[in-house]
């Protein structure tokens, strides 16, 4: 595939600055979805710092630059939410491709998952946000357009499966192809992530998404100081700004640092699996040589790194 | 064309030859390799991402290790009678059954009116003595008969529910806190008493946690826009289970 084709709009050359990208944008477009598309960025764009808006994209930034503007990040933190945080920048794991497993015969709806990622991820607390999204599903019926978000029963209910979705981490993602501007992309790792200060909130890839796991920060996230998660990584779990695109990381702010994702460890009935595909004792590995597992939309072509299963 | 365009000429020619029986060697290596370990390669092959995926020479180093939830050493009956600081008074099994003569044949926990009031045992059609041990209350008992203790109760559910055990062991079954990576940090698992009381197994029933928020279900009442077809593997055959 040409570079061209790749995208839907012109392609941004790296040479291109910001603010002529915006323009472009909108040229492209036509006025009115253009100014429907960048609405969030004129509302937000007069609370935002002339140092903030010139931010250089994450692969840029040398690493004095990026211990700067984590300097800055960490204030912010302190002066608008009053907490101490850390941030950091992880880096992904030499020989480590990670990849998700879920059973579905063992989940049972219970949502812990989306809660504990709300947590461990500072989400906004009015809106419980989450990057996970729970679907009941009838037994026997495939049809996953009718897969209920907000049940409120006792489960697992009879005749019910529940499917947890979030980001798939696509090795062929149709977000990342979409973004204008670069602003996210998939690390050496597999994971998919976003540079949530050069992300410009112009939703493409939200819409591209055939997963829906991207979210959309409508509002400043608003959090209690004592509820913040102070171990914040640069591409993943810091507070977020307001008009950026945002989605789940396989919190690599943990799993780069060895540990297990949040979800994961939430999970009351252990349907979790999580790992190493590259490591041959790993149980991501057992799982996938073992049990029949698949993916979501395969025609697609997306290549997800997220894997459903049932036990036999 | 000029002495030195004709040299380079061959010397391209030779790289040429060079690459055709690297490529074969190459080729007859794969195929043995594919010939050994064949199916497990294929098969993840074609279900995960390509980019990247070789097995590489893990020199697993594992610094950390995994530790299981144990059990109390033996489980004992609290008393309706305190103690002087009005904490209830507790007995281990032997105080009564040392003296008792057991009922080897129990398996009706509706059949107890003379103690142990409140129990319930709805596990298959087991028998009380398909677990405990009629010779030490505070043991458990193998179906070898075998004497084990309560702290490795797994192996006796082990004994009968061989495939669970077995993911469990993989990492499928029963959840896991902590390091994936033990080069970094340790590892718990839960028991299966944990999650499953060994007398009504089946597992509890939860109410789900965390409403999702109403303007996200309302944006996709959800969601996603597939045809049955673009799911593959199990599903298909739940339904006809079902
Ligand atoms: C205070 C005395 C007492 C204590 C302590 C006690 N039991 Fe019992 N247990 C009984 C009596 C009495 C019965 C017979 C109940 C009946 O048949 O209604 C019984 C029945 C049983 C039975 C059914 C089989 C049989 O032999 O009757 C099992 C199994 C059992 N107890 C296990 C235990 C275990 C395990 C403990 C320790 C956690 C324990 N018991 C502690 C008094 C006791
Ligand atoms: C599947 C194996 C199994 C069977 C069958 C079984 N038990 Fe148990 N039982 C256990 C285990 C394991 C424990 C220890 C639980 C713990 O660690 O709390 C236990 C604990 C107990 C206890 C002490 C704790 C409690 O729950 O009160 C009593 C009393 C007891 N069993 C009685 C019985 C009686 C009576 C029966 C038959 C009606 C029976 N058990 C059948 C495995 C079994
Ligand atoms: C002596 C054999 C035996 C032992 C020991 C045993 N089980 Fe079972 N278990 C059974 C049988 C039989 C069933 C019923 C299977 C069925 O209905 O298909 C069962 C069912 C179950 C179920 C499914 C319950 C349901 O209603 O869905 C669970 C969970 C379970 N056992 C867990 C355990 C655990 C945990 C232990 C160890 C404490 C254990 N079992 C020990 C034989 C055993
Ligand atoms: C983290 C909690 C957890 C642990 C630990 C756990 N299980 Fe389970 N187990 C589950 C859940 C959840 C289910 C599915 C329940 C359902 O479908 O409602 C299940 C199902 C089962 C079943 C029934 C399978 C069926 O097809 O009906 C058996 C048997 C079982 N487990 C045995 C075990 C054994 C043996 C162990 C220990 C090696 C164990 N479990 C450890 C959570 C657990």
């Amino acid at each position: 595939m040409s570079e061209e084709s790749k995208h839907s709009l012109p392609v941004i050359n790296n040479g291109m600055s910001r603010r002529t990208l915006l323009k472009g944008v909108g040229a492209t477009l036509g006025a009115s979805s253009f100014a429907i598309a960048i609405a969030p960025i004129a509302q937000w764009a007069k609370d935002t710092s002339v140092d903030e808006f010139l931010q250089q994209h994450y692969k840029e930034l040398s690493s004095s630059d990026l211990d700067q503007v984590i300097t800055r990040l960490e204030q912010d933190a302190k002066d608008k939410y009053g907490a101490d945080v850390t941030i950091r920048d992880h880096q992904p794991l030499p020989d480590v491709q990670f990849a998700y497993a879920l059973n579905l015969s063992i989940c049972i709806g219970c949502r812990r998952c989306a809660e504990a990622c709300h947590q461990e991820n500072n989400h906004d607390r009015a809106t419980s946000n989450s990057y996970i999204r729970v679907l009941e599903m009838d037994k026997g019926s495939l049809n996953l357009e009718h897969g209920k978000v907000n049940y409120d029963h006792p489960v697992p209910a009879d005749d019910k499966f529940y499917m947890p979705v979030q980001c798939q981490q696509c090795e062929n993602a149709p977000c990342v192809n979409v973004c204008p501007v670069e602003a996210t992309w998939q690390e050496e790792d597999g994971i998919v992530v976003v540079d949530y200060n050069w992300c410009i909130g112009c939703r493409y890839c939200e819409a591209a998404c055939p997963y829906h796991a991207r979210r959309f920060n409508w509002k400043k996230p608003e959090i209690p100081k004592q509820e913040i998660n102070p171990k914040q990584g640069y591409l993943s779990n810091r507070i977020r700004p307001q008009g950026v695109v945002e989605k789940c990381h396989f919190c690599l702010h943990r799993t780069r640092q060895g540990q297990l994702p949040a979800c994961l460890e939430a999970c009351p009935t252990g349907a979790r699996v999580f790992g190493n595909v590259l490591d041959p004792d790993s149980e991501i590995r057992w799982v996938l040589e073992n049990k029949r597992v698949f993916v979501l939309k395969e025609e697609l072509g997306t290549k997800p790194r997220f894997f459903y299963f049932f036990d036999e | 064309m000029n002495k030195y365009s004709a040299q380079t000429d061959q010397s391209s020619h030779k790289n040429v030859l060079y690459k055709v029986i690297y490529t074969v060697i190459c080729s007859v290596f794969a195929l043995s390799v594919l010939v050994m370990f064949g199916t497990t390669t294929e098969q993840i092959n074609n279900k995960l991402p390509t980019k990247g995926l070789k097995d590489q020479n893990f020199l697993n180093k594992v610094n950390y290790q995994v530790s299981i939830n144990k059990p109390k050493k033996s489980p004992v009956v609290v008393l309706e009678e305190t103690d002087f600081h009005g904490r209830p008074l507790t007995a281990s099994c032997t105080t009564c059954h040392s003296t008792r003569q057991p009922n080897n044949t129990l398996n009706d926990s509706s059949k107890l009116d003379e103690f142990h009031p409140d129990l319930i045992l709805n596990h298959g059609q087991l028998s009380c003595m398909s677990c405990h041990n009629a010779g030490d209350y505070d043991k458990l008992k193998l179906a070898n008969g075998q004497t084990l203790d309560y702290t490795n109760v797994m192996q006796l559910c082990a004994q009968c529910h061989g495939p669970q055990h077995r993911d469990y062991q993989n990492g499928s079954h029963g959840g896991m806190q902590g390091y994936w990576d033990l080069s970094k940090g340790p590892r718990v698992r839960n028991n299966c008493t944990d999650c499953h009381n060994p007398h009504t197994p089946a597992f509890q029933k939860f109410r789900p946690v965390f409403p999702p928020d109403r303007d996200l279900t309302q944006e996709h009442s959800f969601l996603i826009d597939v045809k049955s077809k673009s799911i593959k593997g199990n599903i298909v055959e739940i339904q006809e289970n079902e």
